[in-house]
């Protein structure tokens, strides 16, 4: 087996699944190929060894081990979800082979009460403090910049719009605001007077 | 060739290697891959056939034959510890037993099982066993039992979650040998201990290796032992119990593990299985 055909089987994330051709390999095809990706074409349509159908089969099973998992997640969920919905909906003290093991049947409707009340207070809670604590008062700086606003001051215009204006930048920044209002508002006759 | 070596090394997707890409890169085989689940998504979804459904029950029956292996354990404990049996004839049999089968099939397991490390790991059974039986002596009762059950469940989601089928990981082995020494401070002697400890190893470790699980004598013998076990120690009613819950774990969880596939499995989740390994390595 040639190091290019290796080197294909190893990539991450290709796991096309190989169509069964004739058994003879046309390996030396690959020879001939100069990009990867054409080599990686090559190799997924034309040859199957056995290494390959090995490779196909033990995929397949893991393919089915991985959606064993998400299986058995889905089935221990659900079957938690309704064994709970039963044991708070039935009476106390009916279940008697697990009495040994469960708690008292009154524990799982304080539980669930609780949840519940708790989701209520901080769904409220948590509103409230954004509303009255976190929140800057309308005539406040804040509400439109703060100390981690990414400002570019250049001292040339030209300068900058050689350097931003003409040119892509990384990331996003910011106007200064007091500049941009002076620029907008200072010849104003409102403010003039 | 050195055109290839000086070549980029393939990206890969861990945040915290060093790598010589952009931050932003995108992998064009991730966007292939989004590609082929847009499309995989459009297909109709797919019909289970008979063929489907046999080796999904297959996969089912080793699972419920995993667990079958590892109620030998209680088994064997409670021969021991709850009948107060002399565990010494039974150790001698299985082990003559193994050796003869291992006489059999030499060739594939020789490799594996030679005679030298066998007899090293019986003497440093010999050695250890009275440590193990005075290691959790002060630990009440319960506990035990507790942290057998814990270990017990982790050990069947260790060995039918293992890659390979023919060789035993070491994660399970250790895992095994765990629950097995926490069990055996109960015991009372240091032959009980030792005796007990080569069985399930036996029974755990070697003899998956040398019979198929799914052999019918295999399957016959290992039911009706558990069963009459399960009918001697907690009586018919419990019997009955465990004999309706593998009915139905053999005969409708595979149809509804079908269902699950065909109506509710989501192809998105192939995400996080190719792009985000985040299995822990414990081998």
């Amino acid at each position: 087996m040639p190091a290019q055909y290796r080197h294909s089987q190893k990539k991450p994330g290709c796991n096309t699944i190989i169509k069964k051709t004739n058994g003879t390999t046309n390996i030396n095809l690959n020879k001939h190929s100069i990009t990867g990706q054409e080599e990686h074409k090559a190799t997924m349509s034309k040859t199957t060894t056995k290494t390959d159908r090995v490779r196909i089969k033990r995929e397949r099973v893991n393919s089915y081990k991985n959606e064993y998992f998400w299986f058995s997640q889905h089935f221990v969920i659900t079957s938690i979800l309704i064994i709970l919905i039963v044991w708070s909906l039935l009476p106390h003290r009916t279940i008697i082979i697990l009495q040994d093991i469960l708690p008292d049947g009154e524990w799982i409707i304080y539980c669930e009460s609780w949840l519940l009340m708790g989701m209520l207070f901080t769904y409220i809670g948590l509103f409230l403090y954004d509303e009255d604590v976190l929140t800057p008062s309308l005539d406040d700086l804040m509400t439109i910049t703060d100390a981690k606003a990414n400002i570019v001051i250049e001292e040339d215009v030209t300068l900058f719009l050689d350097k931003y204006a003409y040119k892509e930048s990384s990331g996003i920044r910011d106007l200064p605001i007091m500049d941009v209002c002076r620029l907008l508002y200072d010849n104003d006759p409102v403010t003039d007077e | 060739m050195t055109l290839r070596n000086r070549k980029k090394s393939t990206w890969r997707r861990l945040l915290w290697q060093r790598q010589d890409y952009p931050d932003n890169y995108t992998d064009p085989n991730f966007i292939k891959f989004l590609e082929k689940l847009e499309k995989k998504k459009k297909e109709p979804r797919p019909i289970a056939t008979s063929e489907d459904y046999l080796e999904i029950r297959s996969h089912f029956l080793d699972f419920y034959y995993v667990v079958l292996n590892t109620f030998f354990i209680f088994i064997c404990f409670s021969y021991i510890y709850y009948y107060n049996r002399d565990p010494l004839p039974l150790t001698t049999f299985l082990t003559i037993a193994i050796i003869f089968l291992i006489k059999c099939k030499k060739t594939q397991v020789s490799t594996q099982l030679n005679l030298k490390s066998s007899i090293i790991i019986t003497f440093m059974m010999l050695t250890l066993s009275p440590v193990l039986k005075s290691l959790s002596k002060t630990t009440a009762s319960d506990s035990i039992w507790t942290l057998s059950f814990w270990l017990t469940i982790l050990y069947i989601f260790v060995v039918s979650s293992s890659t390979q089928k023919d060789k035993p990981s070491n994660l399970s082995t250790n895992v095994l040998f765990a629950n097995v020494s926490v069990l055996a401070s109960r015991l009372s002697t240091t032959t009980e201990v030792f005796c007990f400890l080569s069985i399930c190893i036996e029974l755990n470790i070697i003899l998956p290796k040398l019979i198929e699980r799914s052999n019918i004598f295999v399957v016959i013998t290992s039911n009706f032992i558990v069963y009459t076990f399960l009918n001697l120690t907690f009586g018919w009613y419990h019997m009955l119990l465990f004999f309706l819950l593998s009915m139905v774990y053999i005969t409708v969880l595979p149809r509804l593990f079908l269902y699950w596939r065909i109506n509710y499995h989501r192809a998105d989740v192939e995400v996080l299985d190719i792009w985000d390994p985040k299995i822990p390595i414990l081998e």
